[in-house]
């Protein structure tokens, strides 16, 4: 209950905020105080919270867009994004160049396949580089076609390809941290693979050069984030496997690149079709949870959703127990995000959706289920189209206190007439 | 998963309460505390059938307490539908009513949970299972799977191993102990098992894949490849379970049983996938996965004129061309009927230049046909995508070689060479390219690896030979030239072992020995020389010098006798140099 007080707070206080803004305006205008009532009605989530448009390049064919990732890169101050682009075969940087007003270029060398994104100063020389995961082969294969690759920042915003590690099974996620406490960022490099696959971290050994530890034998990882699970001051990774395990493992890190395997949860379900995790703090209580998707729907002649698809949160209770926790159902969930997405002070969960059932075109393909303050998620339905999406992302784009989603499409089977390729989604002015 | 199947239904109030008095379940409860059937309802997701099947069944019960096999054939109509939380009722009712739940009825329970996340309620009810059918196989496992998923490893392994002592080295019972072990970090008990287990089981992809893995990860190469080629085998079956197969019998869900169809026919049991094939011609007639399968059905029994027809049907109802055309052209061209294929990949091109899957099953056909310029065309285009397909590259790379671009066939060659361990076409013709080019060094690296991987005895495996011999040749050759003896001999050596009548072999190694001062070894390669043409004077001459410089000159004489004997009236030269060893006269200068 108290919790739900304080959401109501939230609200008021938000409406009132937006009340003064638009009250200004008005009454400079029209001089009439009247308009002051109409903004008092909160946009609810649902379809009409954001209005959409296309960044970047135009959509041209079938897009593959199979990351996104916001950040800051050249340290303007305005929020960027970086995009994995698997049909062109390149990385690129939609760069906001003035507020709200963006830019796409590339970056580095093409790489074949590139999977998944992410930033750190891999050198120290005070400029982020970018880390990127290669599949070489998007579709299934069992060709040794990953590749680990940083395009280094040469600080002019002028990137190089540099080959950390190749001729690997198809490698889906690669993320830095300082795993063993000895002040260089290690990677942890999840080899997605087919039917061979693992999991390992990378010792920096200094130099560019780095030692291999494996930490699973198994192939389908889909991301292996870094966070200190346990709050004993150790990195931890945890990972979802996919392919035949459909597991959330946590390898539990002891500081001095020593590494425990768990399980904090599993489906028997072979074809679950586990999509996407994230870890953030979903109910506020200091201790980061777990969250991810269960939506991939490739593995048959048909394409497309499963009853099963949704949305899970695995509660970190403390003492390393987890509590599993259907957030809802929603057929092709992929690439969950935790954000207080209607600023009400919860924490709530947005999704997107690449296989659902296109043909019907009330198909959801951007949810967020929305917390009613007691960490009860009511699913919201943000859009039917476009669709095909396979990563969402959200921040403050436009650093004005509100949240922006920015999205990628991932068109990998029919139908085709709902296109697009990144897509930012802003609140309706 | 309840409130969905609950929000999907659509009750039929005032239908629904007639159908429930006319079977009497309602009433079966009323005014009590004992559990309930749940009310007939219409489901809107699910076909008019099933509703049929549901009234069926329902008719049957009569009284509840007196049929508890009547309901449970409700809740199996139920479970097979994925309507849990009528299932579930069911199984309350049978419960209150003695003997009681089964083992049977445990097991659907614990899927039914599996199928709502709820592996602890999975557990218990597993445990049930187990406790009144120990031998029910596939329960345990689910117990030992559902135990490891929940983060249980020990209790997993407890039931793991209750298995293996029911059977001994059963597969998955026996994967799982070894990645239980594996994740204990037990490396050398998940080997041995996983020796056992590929050994005892070389079907089971799954532990091939892992063991594969495990080896690589061993820096034991070439036996991860090994093993990796058997994970590439078509997945084994999985154990029996009747008990879920039963499921099946009872489900109407079009995309369940399209799901299980596929499964049944990518692991062979075709005897279970003919029926649902069949259920599904029934349940959705027209669908265009339905006769998509049934096209895959008959090109698997060779009947390619029926395939086409399922597939071209599939198509004008609407299916996905880009999963449909590519096996329609394979059918059509397992009909010879290249020109109705080309004509109709011709116009799915034009419609989807920009479809990945459609223009791959076009090159595909251009490479069948011979169509060398539009091969060539549509190959690049699908490469500059995914540049890494094997096949396409094969077929550009072979294209371009005919038309004598080898530096441009080689790319693609080198391409699937990298990233293919155990490729050999594409090693075989990049050794063949570096020969042309002089450089067997080059060469032999790629043909070694492709002579590793090649299957023995094919004349795959003979031409190889053949171009490694031919780059042994090529290097010892260069090496002798620059002085490197050693490594000239080295080079002969291995050309000889691979052709063992290669005199050309034996005699390079012999005189690299000879320069190395290795005598034993070069008498070596002059007594197979020897062995391969015994009426050669020249090699008992060359014989009984190396015999001699190793410090046997009895031996040495023999063969010098040897080579008279066989050329008493032969070269001048011979004969003096033979009777001036033989006579003693023996200088620093004889063996220049």
């Amino acid at each position: 209950m108290s919790r739900r007080l304080f959401k109501l707070h939230a609200l008021v206080a938000a409406v009132v905020f937006a009340a003064g803004l638009v009250s200004a305006r008005a009454a400079g205008e029209a001089g009439d105080s009247a308009a002051v009532s109409s903004p008092a009605k909160k946009t609810e989530l649902g379809l009409d919270y954001f209005s959409k448009r296309a960044i970047g390049r135009p959509a041209e064919g079938t897009p593959w867009i199979t990351d996104l990732l916001i950040v800051d890169l050249d340290g303007d101050g305005l929020k960027d994004i970086l995009v994995c682009d698997g049909q062109l075969n390149k990385v690129s940087w939609i760069r906001q160049v003035r507020l709200g007003v963006f830019e796409e270029t590339d970056i580095g060398q093409p790489v074949s396949g590139p999977a998944h994104v992410e930033v750190a100063d891999l050198n120290g020389d005070g400029h982020l580089d970018v880390l990127v995961s290669v599949m070489g082969v998007i579709p299934p294969s069992n060709a040794r076609t990953g590749a680990v690759i940083v395009m280094v920042n040469d600080g002019t915003n002028h990137f190089t390809n540099k080959v950390l590690l190749e001729n690997v099974p198809r490698v889906t996620y690669v993320a830095a941290a300082d795993l063993n406490k000895d002040g260089r960022l290690d990677l942890v490099v999840g080899q997605f693979g087919y039917l061979e696959g693992e999991i390992q971290w990378m010792e920096n050994l200094g130099d560019w050069k780095f030692k291999s530890h494996s930490l699973l034998d198994l192939p389908g990882t889909i991301h292996a984030p870094v966070a200190d699970l346990y709050g004993n001051g150790n990195l931890d990774i945890v990972a979802l496997v996919s392919q035949d395990s459909e597991e959330v493992h946590a390898f539990d890190g002891d500081g001095a690149g020593h590494f425990g395997d768990r399980v904090l949860y599993g489906s028997t379900n072979k074809d679950y079709g586990s999509s996407g995790l994230c870890i953030a703090d979903v109910n506020k209580d200091g201790k980061p949870d777990v969250v991810y998707t269960n939506g991939d729907g490739f593995d048959y002649a048909t394409p497309g959703s499963r009853p099963w698809h949704g949305v899970q949160w695995l509660e970190n209770l403390g003492r390393k127990k987890f509590a599993y926790h259907r957030v809802g159902d929603f057929p092709g969930a992929f690439s969950p995000v935790v954000v207080d997405i209607d600023g009400d002070g919860d924490n709530d969960i947005v999704c997107s959706s690449v296989f659902n059932d296109w043909t019907d075109k009330n198909a959801v393909s951007l949810m967020c289920f929305e917390n009613d303050g007691s960490n009860h998620f009511t699913p919201r339905i943000l859009a039917h189209a476009p669709t095909h999406l396979v990563v969402v992302k959200a921040a403050d784009l436009f650093n004005d206190g509100r949240i922006e989603l920015v999205t990628g499409a991932f068109m990998f089977y029919p139908p085709y007439d709902r296109v697009s390729r990144v897509t930012l989604w802003e609140h309706k002015k | 998963m309840n409130e969905t199947s609950l929000f999907r239904r659509t009750i039929l109030g005032g239908a629904c309460l007639l159908a429930a008095l006319a079977t009497g379940a309602i009433a079966a409860g009323a005014g009590s505390n004992r559990p309930e059937l749940p009310a007939i309802s219409r489901y809107g997701n699910l076909p008019q059938d099933f509703d049929r099947a549901l009234h069926d069944a329902a008719d049957k019960i009569g009284n509840p307490s007196k049929n508890p096999d009547a309901v449970r054939q409700l809740a199996l109509l139920y479970h097979a539908n994925r309507l849990f939380a009528e299932a579930k009722a069911c199984y309350r009712v049978i419960a209150a009513m003695p003997p009681g739940l089964t083992a049977r009825d445990h097991y659907y329970l614990a899927d039914i949970a599996q199928n709502e996340n709820d592996l602890a309620t999975a557990q218990r009810e597993l445990e049930a299972v187990v406790r009144l059918d120990p031998t029910y196989i596939p329960a345990r496992l689910s117990l030992a799977d559902t135990s490891f998923k929940s983060g249980e490893p020990d209790e997993a392994a407890k039931e793991y191993s209750a298995v293996l002592a029911i059977e001994a080295n059963q597969p998955e019972a026996a994967l799982g102990m070894a990645r239980i072990e594996l994740q204990r970090g037990d490396d050398d008990a998940a080997v041995a098992r996983l020796e056992e287990l590929t050994a005892g089981h070389p079907e089971s992809a799954a532990a091939a894949a892992l063991f594969a893995q495990v080896l690589d990860r061993r820096g034991e190469t070439d036996r991860a490849i090994a093993m990796a080629q058997g994970s590439r085998q078509k997945p084994a079956l999985p154990p029996a379970d009747p008990w879920k197969d039963a499921l099946l019998r009872d489900c109407y869900d079009v995309q369940r049983l399209s799901l299980t169809f596929e499964e049944y026919f990518k692991t062979g049991k075709m005897a279970e996938a003919t029926p649902l094939l069949d259920r599904l011609a029934v349940l959705d007639p027209k669908g265009p996965i339905t006769m998509m399968f049934a096209g895959f059905s008959h090109a698997k029994a060779l009947q390619h004129v029926a395939a086409v027809r399922e597939y071209y049907a599939a198509l004008g109802s609407g299916g996905d061309p880009e999963k449909i055309a590519p096996l329609l052209v394979n059918s059509l061209v397992a009909l010879g009927k290249l020109d109705e294929a080309n004509a109709l990949m011709a116009d799915l091109y034009a419609k989807n230049p920009a479809s990945g899957p459609i223009t791959k099953a076009y090159a595909e056909l251009a490479v069948r046909r011979g169509d060398a310029k539009l091969s060539q065309e549509l190959l690049t285009k699908v490469l500059e995508k995914e540049p890494f397909l094997q096949a396409q590259n094969m077929s550009l790379a072979n294209i371009l070689w005919s038309s004598g671009d080898r530096d441009a066939a080689a790319k693609h060659l080198q391409r699937v060479a990298s990233v293919y361990a155990d490729d050999v076409p594409s090693r075989a013709l990049l050794g063949e390219y570096f020969l042309g080019k002089s450089d067997p060094i080059s060469a032999i690296a790629l043909l070694e690896q492709a002579a590793k991987y090649v299957v023995p005895k094919t004349p795959a495996q003979k031409s190889l030979a053949a171009l490694l011999i031919t780059a042994y040749g090529q290097a010892a050759n260069r090496e002798s030239e620059k002085g490197n003896f050693a490594s000239a001999a080295d080079h002969y050596e291995k050309a000889a072992r691979l052709d063992p009548t290669n005199l050309d072999a034996f005699a390079g190694q012999a005189n690299a020995c000879v320069m190395l001062k290795q005598f034993h070894r070069a008498a070596e390669a002059l007594q197979k020389m020897a062995t391969l043409q015994p009426d050669n004077p020249t090699i008992h001459l060359s014989l009984g010098d190396v015999v001699y410089q190793a410090g046997n000159p009895a031996e040495a004489r023999r063969d010098w006798e040897k080579a008279l004997q066989l050329d008493p009236a032969g070269e001048t030269d011979m004969r003096s140099a033979l009777n001036d060893r033989l006579s003693g006269r023996i200088t620093a200068d004889t063996f220049k």
